[in-house]
């Protein structure tokens, strides 16, 4: 956890968007194109659009003639109890992480009035500075305690109630990396334009953008990111 | 980060000019600036009805609804997706 809220950099707002050069093998640049972080109107296109993804994904994992059946459900049959139970453990891991925060509590440096002495406005900048060290260690800590509880829960199930889980987790799993990767994929769609003030897209249709090579998707995607500000660091 | 919200508020013209209407306006700044307004307006509220810091920051929309709406004591009488349809007794022909 970050509470350095007395530590923000501004300036990350309004760096919104990037010239993209894309090189061939040779390091020639071969075209250069405009990267800006979408709105509001092209980023709930994007979350509709991987919602709708995520949902066709979920049938398919449901339809035990699907080809994403036979490759990620099938094999289970062959996996064992021990596995499976690895396996439950790792796909909850994100859920163990949110159960220990909400577990742990410590309490933040309160901050020093407004004509504190210096020592005290250091000692209090020590404490914030400190914070995530102590949030981190204690976090870590509980980690450990839910896993040991829920391996004694997962030991003491029965072999198909286990599958059952895991089916589930699978699924849950791969669903929002789906729908994680689709999202991504159509803002980075939504953000790229032929013209440094950004009226003409690069690409005319999404299909367009999917047909271009990994590697050139993938310098677009990291182009991306590198103009994304996390939800949690605009909170700040 | 938040106070990017005066800081445009004072300077609008020239940090957003290159935005032709405020749809353009990338999702981070539309964000800040909504947040900004609901702090603003959730400041205009007496100390001891205002939400908790961590209901402000990570509780979803309708925590932060329900919580003003017991803080002001209002009741609920018509659900979201329904649209109050009156009759008054002078309006019924006989």
């Amino acid at each position: 956890m970050d509470i350095e809220k007395n530590d923000v950099d501004l300036s990350k707002l309004f760096l919104w968007n990037k010239e993209v050069e894309i090189r061939d093998d040779n390091g020639s640049v071969v075209k250069v194109v405009w990267m800006r972080l979408v709105g509001d109107a092209d980023l709930n296109r994007a979350r509709v659009i991987s919602l709708r993804e995520s949902a066709k994904m979920r049938e398919s994992l449901k339809t035990e003639s699907s080809d994403e059946y036979i490759a990620y459900i099938a094999p289970l049959k062959f996996t064992s109890k021990e596995n499976i139970i690895a396996g439950i453990k790792l796909l909850n891991m994100s859920d163990y992480m949110d159960e220990a925060r909400t577990n742990i509590i410590i309490k933040f440096p309160v901050e020093p009035d407004s004509d504190a002495s210096l020592e005290d406005q250091e000692k209090y900048q020590k404490a914030i500075d400190d914070f995530p060290f102590r949030w981190e260690k204690d976090l870590e800590k509980e980690i450990k305690k839910i896993d040991k509880r829920e391996g004694t829960r997962l030991e003491g199930m029965d072999e198909e109630a286990l599958k059952k889980e895991y089916v589930d987790r699978l699924i849950n799993y791969i669903c929002i990396t789906t729908m994680n990767d689709t999202f991504h994929s159509y803002c980075t769609f939504y953000g790229t334009y032929e013209d440094s003030k950004f009226r003409r897209r690069a690409f005319r249709s999404y299909d367009d953008y999917s047909n271009i090579s990994s590697k050139i998707k993938k310098i677009l995607e990291d182009a991306y990111k590198e103009v994304e500000i996390p939800v949690i660091e605009l909170k700040k | 980060m938040a106070s990017a919200w005066f800081v445009a508020r004072g300077q609008w013209m020239k940090l957003f000019a290159e935005f032709r209407t405020p749809i353009d306006l990338p999702w981070t700044m539309g964000y800040v600036i909504r947040k900004r307004m609901q702090i603003d307006n959730i400041n205009e509220m007496s100390k001891d009805k205002r939400p908790t810091e961590d209901m402000i920051w990570n509780g979803t929309p309708e925590e932060l609804e329900k919580w003003i709406d017991d803080a002001y004591n209002i009741k609920e009488t018509t659900r979201h997706d329904e649209i109050p349809f009156v009759i008054r007794d002078d309006e019924v022909e006989e």
